[in-house]
């Protein structure tokens, strides 16, 4: 009834402009959109009169807002939402454990870690592994994995050791020390696939073993017909120089180790450290490097077609729905609390600026007394002002080494060592 | 008398659990067979200096959990707890 109303009143202001030559332009600029619209209905309605009748009654049909109102943008219910509360009143319990896959706790700070512009932890990763494994029987049956302390202790140390092609010594102990970890029960030849994530520079990657028995070969006897296959996935490709065959080595050294110490037990005190089935049946034990076949994989169904954004919401819904609705609502509120608080700080950053040379001083994190030596603006004072070279001398940028290599994504080995701290100054 | 043999008893009671960290340093606790494992990662975070949701521990391969006591754990004196902290990756 009101848009029919609105749409009879509609020609009552037009013919009144009309009648002034000198004002109609401006009053036309000043008709709102949504009046425009259903003058323009008006129009086809007298146009295509048998037409007409069925969409003035969807029209009134449609009449949803409360009696009073003259504008069909207010058809549109908004939805009631709750008042914004104070910052200090959202309570903080990050460190609160929410909800637990088997024995790893996920506590309030890592649902933060799903949010956008965080990593992944390893407690995200871990409780995936864990929620993807005991979800099928079987799959628990014939899977093993090793906790994020093994990928910790595999990895440490200098990372130049890491970087050899050759098993060197302090890598030999890093992977006694992730045996240590992996604990006394653990023991990477039981199952049929054995899975490592491993954690290097800020950087997860997966080692999936299949048949991980059939690597230990027999002396005197021909290696076995199914072979025991190492899949390395990256999500880095190759990029890296020659990652992949220092994993292989890695990993391999680890297998070992554990073959050795289920051998010979270092422990006096644990007799049920000495693995019988290892002990007398692979009594002189070669591992054959030449077992492992990569060429066993369809990587194209392998590649995982979401964006990241995608991933984040899925592990966090996993998260918020394995908790309970209490929980679920503390959780929620930890988020609202970074929310908050995120906006709460772009505002005062908003607020306490004072000047231009103060701001200038807080970007370039320096003090007043060292801005005069490192001033941008003073001609004198270039001594310690730093710019990007790429910005500086784009043409020098191009045609240097490193970059050329990096395009071709084959780094040579000089280059590798100094990555890390290589920046382009001038 | 009965004092010293209510010491004896009294150290029995306890056990001694060591708490390794990535870089090898040690601390060790005193604690009774039914303490919670929380209250045992809350003191160890606050005399390092850290939050307790960063850091992770580990007794014999498993994930310790804040409900777990020793005795649940079946821990003996001069057992290692190892710690790690928090990793984060892309």
């Amino acid at each position: 009834m009101h848009i029919t109303k609105l749409v009879e009143e509609k020609p009552r202001s037009t013919s009144k402009n009309t009648n002034d030559p000198g004002k109609s332009g401006q009053v036309k600029s000043h008709v709102p959109y949504s009046t425009q619209s259903t003058a323009k209905k008006r129009h086809f309605d007298h146009n295509s009169s048998s037409e007409s009748a069925p969409k003035t009654a969807k029209l009134t049909d449609l009449n949803l807002a409360p009696s009073g109102t003259s504008s069909s943008q207010q058809l549109i219910q908004e939805r009631p939402r709750k008042p914004l509360r104070k910052l200090s009143d959202i309570p903080n319990h990050a460190d609160r454990v929410y909800t637990n896959y088997g024995r790893i706790e996920i506590r309030g700070s890592q649902i933060l870690k799903t949010l956008h512009d965080y990593y992944f932890s390893d407690d995200l990763i871990m409780s995936s592994l864990e929620d993807l494994i005991r979800r099928n029987p079987e799959i628990s049956e014939n899977v093993n994995y090793t906790n994020s302390g093994v990928s910790t202790r595999l990895t440490a140390g200098d990372i130049t050791d890491f970087r050899q092609t050759e098993i060197k010594e302090s890598v030999r102990k890093n992977c006694q020390n992730a045996l240590f970890s992996a604990g006394k029960r653990f023991d990477p030849f039981a199952k049929k696939l054995l899975l490592i994530p491993l954690y290097f520079d800020k950087h997860w990657m997966l080692v999936a073993i299949l048949n991980p028995a059939n690597c230990l070969v027999e002396t005197g006897s021909k290696p076995k017909s199914e072979k025991a296959v190492m899949y390395f996935l990256d999500p880095m490709g190759s990029t890296i120089w020659r990652r992949n065959e220092r994993i292989e080595l890695l990993i391999l050294s680890f297998l070992m180790e554990n073959l050795i110490v289920m051998k010979n037990p270092k422990d006096p005190k644990d007799p049920n450290r000495k693995n019988p089935k290892y002990s007398e049946k692979y009594q002189n034990t070669l591992f054959s490097t030449r077992n492992f076949d990569p060429l066993h994989i369809d990587w194209d169904n392998m590649i995982y077609s979401a964006s990241f954004e995608t991933v984040r919401h899925r592990v966090r819904a996993r998260i918020l729905n394995s908790a309970t609705k209490k929980n679920q609502k503390a959780l929620e509120e930890i988020i609202e609390r970074k929310f908050r608080s995120d906006a709460t700080a772009f505002d005062e950053y908003s607020r306490s600026r004072r000047s231009r040379s103060v701001e200038r001083q807080k970007k370039d994190g320096c003090s007043k007394h060292q801005k005069r030596h490192y001033s941008v603006d003073s001609v004198r004072g270039t001594k310690g002002h730093v710019d990007l070279f790429s910005s500086v001398n784009p043409a020098k940028f191009c045609s240097h080494p490193a970059t050329i290599a990096v395009r071709k994504l084959q780094v040579p080995e000089e280059y590798i060592t100094i990555r890390f701290k290589y920046e382009f100054y001038h | 008398m009965a004092a010293p043999a209510e010491a004896e008893a009294e150290a029995q009671e306890f056990i001694k659990i060591k708490v390794v960290s990535q870089d090898s340093n040690e601390v060790i606790f005193r604690v009774k067979p039914g303490t919670s494992m929380a209250k045992l990662k809350n003191s160890y975070a606050s005399r390092t200096g850290a939050a307790v949701g960063t850091l992770r521990f580990l007794f014999d391969g498993t994930r310790l959990k804040d409900e777990d006591t020793p005795k649940s754990l079946e821990m003996e004196d001069d057992d290692v707890i190892e710690v790690y902290q928090e990793q984060l990756g892309g």
